[in-house]
């Protein structure tokens, strides 16, 4: 029922008529937004899963704290060590290493990185997850009992991705820049006062907001994504395996897309 | 715990919104507890002013501008910024963007007016510089600059011309100062190049020897003085010295003597005086040289006129 006829790779191999294989990213594409779209018309039907959308948030989110911090801690250490020996001039103070690395935190490192992070971590799941249940009819059993197996396994998912993705981001901010200024201070190549002080001299009040966006963006990006393609596996195993390798790719290839033109609609 | 699930969730969204806009408020370097108003400026120029940008009075950080934005209908910049509630400003105080907007910043600065007068009401508008920046002046400035400086071309260009006239000229005195100057270089030249100034040389060695002889009795004498009578010759020398005094009295006198019997000479008084400055006697004196020097001729060219009134040669 739900086998894509255009789910195989656009290889010179595939036996496929050209017209089908010119039409399989367009089929993609509206099976992808159909998806969607029957995910959050049933919007009103989160508070009947209400505890699968909060095992979802402390998955997706709470769970990914710690290796988020972890990258964050170590971008941030790298950004200021790195920056501090690309400026080692008496002409440029020692302020500027925080007047950049603060704002590439926000602006770009701490979305992407855990967005990178939560694709490999999160998509990857979510993937296996609904690819297993497809493949072992879980959710043919779940639509057989009467529910709605869009509103209680993607939505969850999917909301809980754009809600938890903003507490990741601002987590991987906070921590970033914190390793920042330790790895700055105690490696010698500027006080914290010289970094915050640095920091302030070139802050706007936009580049959080924008980092936000970023991470509603890339957030929304990696489960709907993950969930596409974990809900539509086939052919057992080895799609699985297809499905969870597809999801962590496309969504990197995706929210490095989605980057671009966030940046260059909205700077 | 059967909320367990939830209350994590609560806690990290609830912390992770604190954290965001106290970072906010943090980076945009106005205090997280304190309370804030708002003040607005207009500038013709922002200089590269932008949201974000601190503002400071007389060189601290007292808050935040908050919009920068230009008004296409008056040409004019509106900039909105905020300010610690417990600093006030005082009416007269006007706002100006400083810094450059390479390395250091840009920044909104106050200058507060007089600290008595009332501060400014919140929501109100400061004024911005009372003159144009250095540039606006530059510019204001630039046409009278310009003017002067052509002016001051063209008669660098005349005085160019008339040099460059008076040196093509081989008759001008430029011309014949130059050529004199290379003349008496020459002779330098060849003054250097003689013996003459050997010798001259040589000469001068011999007066330095003799000077330093001289200078080696003096100090010796010197010597003698600090060692020996030195009380006996300062006795003799004040003596000298009082005989000089007094003589010296007595020819103060004589000069004052002498310049009243001057000045009654130049007055006229007294015979010298009128023989110095009477003219009639000398001219009577040469009147009379004259008659017998005629008399004189007169003898000798007639003697007969008057040795025949004389009775003693009759007699022979």
């Amino acid at each position: 029922m739900h086998a894509c006829p255009f789910s195989r790779d656009l290889t010179l191999n595939d036996p496929r008529p050209v017209a089908d294989r010119l039409l399989a990213p367009f089929y993609t594409l509206g099976r992808y937004i159909l998806l969607l779209t029957r995910a959050f018309t049933s919007l009103d039907e989160v508070r009947t899963y209400w505890g699968n959308l909060v095992t979802q948030m402390v998955r997706i989110g709470i769970d990914s704290l710690p290796i988020t911090a972890l990258a964050a801690a170590f971008s941030g250490a790298v950004l200021t060590v790195q920056t501090a020996y690309q400026l080692e001039t008496s002409f440029i103070p020692n302020t500027i290493i925080g007047s950049i690395v603060v704002p590439s935190m926000m602006l770009e490192l701490a979305a992407v990185i855990t967005g990178f992070i939560l694709a490999g971590r999160v998509g990857a799941r979510i993937a296996a997850e609904l690819g297993t249940m497809r493949v072992s009819e879980q959710i043919d059993a779940l639509e057989a009992m009467g529910l709605n197996s869009i509103s209680f396994l993607i939505l969850p998912r999917v909301l809980a991705g754009i809600i938890m993705f903003p507490v990741l981001y601002v987590a991987a901010c906070l921590i970033g820049i914190g390793g920042g200024v330790l790895i700055g201070s105690a490696g010698g190549f500027l006080s914290a006062q010289e970094f915050i002080d640095g920091a302030r001299q070139f802050f706007k009040p936009f580049d959080p907001f924008f980092g936000l966006i970023k991470s509603f963006t890339f957030g929304f990006i990696i489960t709907s994504v993950a969930c596409y393609k974990g809900y539509y596996t086939s052919g057992g195993a080895e799609g699985v395996g297809d499905s969870t390798t597809e999801a962590a790719v496309q969504s990197c290839v995706f929210i490095l897309i989605a980057d671009l033109l966030l940046a260059v609609t909205l700077l | 715990m059967t909320y367990s699930k939830e209350i994590k969730v609560g806690i990290s969204i609830v912390v992770a919104a604190i954290v965001f806009f106290a970072g906010l408020r943090f980076f945009q370097n106005v205090p997280i507890f304190k309370s804030s108003y708002v003040l607005k400026t207009e500038f013709q120029d922002a200089g590269g002013l932008v949201g974000g940008n601190p503002v400071q009075m007389k060189g601290v950080n007292v808050g935040t501008v908050e919009t920068v934005r230009l008004d296409l209908a008056d040409q004019v910049v509106r900039v909105v910024f905020r300010i610690e509630e417990d600093v006030k400003v005082p009416q007269g105080s006007y706002a100006e963007a400083s810094g450059f907007s390479a390395l250091s910043g840009v920044k909104l600065s106050i200058t507060p007016g007089p600290a008595s007068n009332p501060p400014i009401e919140p929501g109100s508008t400061l004024p911005g510089p009372p003159e144009g920046d250095i540039l606006g002046q530059l510019k204001d400035a630039g046409p009278r600059l310009v003017s002067r400086a052509d002016s001051t071309l063209t008669d660098a260009s005349i005085a160019m011309q008339a040099l460059s006239q008076k040196v093509s000229n081989p008759t001008s005195n430029l011309n014949q100062l130059i050529s004199a100057l290379e003349q008496t270089s020459r002779n330098l030249e060849q003054a250097t190049d003689g013996d003459a100034l050997g010798k001259t040389i040589s000469n001068l060695e011999a007066v330095t020897a003799d000077l330093r002889r001289l200078s080696g009795e003096t100090q010796a004498a010197e010597d003698s003085l600090s060692e020996n009578n030195l009380g006996v010759i300062m006795a003799r020398l004040n003596r000298s010295l009082d005989k000089l005094d007094r003589n010296l009295s007595n020819l103060e006198r004589s000069t004052t003597n002498l310049g009243e019997i001057t000045n009654k000479l130049n007055n006229g008084n007294g015979t010298a005086g009128r023989l110095i400055n009477d003219p009639s006697l000398y001219n009577r004196l040469d009147s009379a040289a004259v008659e017998a020097n005629r008399l004189l001729r007169d003898l000798q060219d007639n003697p007969n006129k008057y040795l025949d009134d004389m009775t003693l040669v009759k007699v022979f």
